[in-house]
């Protein structure tokens, strides 16, 4: 997988786990656990709980997902 | 904010002519929206003045693909920018759409090539758009210290590349304070100061700590006064940055219901007067 391919699919799982309303611990334990995201583990590894809970909660408030 | 509340509370500043800037969120109107008639007088009687900028919500300029949604935005702010004078245009840092979700709320990015990249190209593209100077704002949210770190000089590289500039939050700086306990001035000295053209003040919130590893977070909700700490960095912030051009007070719209609050707002405003007085003397 190519390095912009990476980056593409690692933002689309964080956006949609945080839109999936799962606790704060199991969105970092899914992103840490899939091998696609393995150059984005250390940066994974630094997210702050709280923060991550914020953003599943701005996510649960604001995302409006495609109509194709 | 073009709502009812916000005319209220902002009336008596523009009937005494306080107000030098306006600022309009642009993009208000790209979902078809309309806003009401007196917003618009006021928009084109600052546009005739050249005392209007420009602030956008929903680029997402840091998303990895470019969405036929971001080429519609991007055509439509080129229109409202042919329409409609301004003296510059700003975004926020972060990406909000990614895959199936459209719009979002801003959230920071891994800050490494591949972002640096994207970023860079739709600075670029935004530019274009506008035809006049560009700039992003910086963003509250981080997932951890180590983003708070590098948003300052990520974000320089990312105006670089547009001659841009920085629109330097202040409460957005706050919140950073007070969420990862770093010192205001370590975290001040982290981004291009000399670039900062634009500051922002507003209100915000405190919610519960989920993880108990501090008190409470602190939010960029725009839904409440200034406080103190804020009007404190503010004249911090014009020692240390000497090309500011423009000062803005936010709030989010319906917030202010209750008179207090709209005198409070005022009083907000007249207190940043006082402050610019004070330091531009």
């Amino acid at each position: 997988m190519s390095e912009d391919l990476k980056y593409s699919e690692f933002q689309n799982a964080l956006l949609g786990l945080l839109a999936s309303g799962l606790p704060e611990e199991t969105i970092i334990a899914t992103l840490k656990s899939d091998s696609r995201f393995d150059d984005y583990r250390d940066y994974v590894d630094q997210f702050d709980p709280d923060m991550v809970a914020v953003a599943s909660e701005l996510m649960g408030k604001w995302a409006r997902r495609k109509v194709d | 904010m073009p709502t009812e509340d916000f005319r209220q509370a902002t009336d008596e500043l523009f009937q005494r002519n306080k107000v030098e800037t306006l600022e309009w969120s642009f993009d208000f109107g790209f979902s078809g929206a309309a806003a009401e008639p007196w917003c618009n007088d006021l928009l084109d009687k600052f546009s005739a003045a050249d005392s209007l900028t420009g602030h956008g919500v929903e680029l997402s300029p840091l998303s990895a693909t470019f969405s036929r949604r971001q080429r519609d935005w991007l055509a439509q702010a080129r229109e409202e920018f042919q329409n409609r004078r301004y003296r510059h245009a700003s975004e926020h840092f972060g990406f909000s759409e990614a895959g199936p979700i459209e719009k979002g709320a801003p959230l920071s990015v891994p800050m490494n090539e591949q972002s640096l990249h994207r970023g860079k190209e739709m600075m670029k593209r935004f530019a274009d758009a506008a035809q006049c100077p560009v700039g992003l704002e910086n963003l509250a949210f981080a997932f951890s210290l180590e983003d708070v770190k590098r948003q300052g000089d990520f974000i320089d590289q990312l105006i670089s590349e547009v001659d841009g500039f920085l629109l330097l939050d202040l409460h957005n700086i706050f919140c950073q304070v007070a969420n990862f306990n770093m010192p205001e001035l370590e975290l001040l000295n982290l981004y291009p100061l000399s670039k900062v053209r634009e500051l922002h003040l507003s209100g915000g919130s405190w919610s519960r700590s989920i993880s108990g590893r501090r008190l409470a977070v602190r939010r960029d909700t725009h839904d409440d006064a200034v406080p103190q700490e804020v009007f404190n960095l503010t004249a911090l912030a014009l020692k240390l940055c000497p090309n500011v051009e423009f000062v803005i007070l936010e709030r989010l719209g319906y917030t202010m219901m209750e008179p207090e609050q709209q005198q409070e707002f005022r009083d907000d405003f007249d207190t940043i007067r006082e402050i610019l007085d004070h330091c531009y003397v």
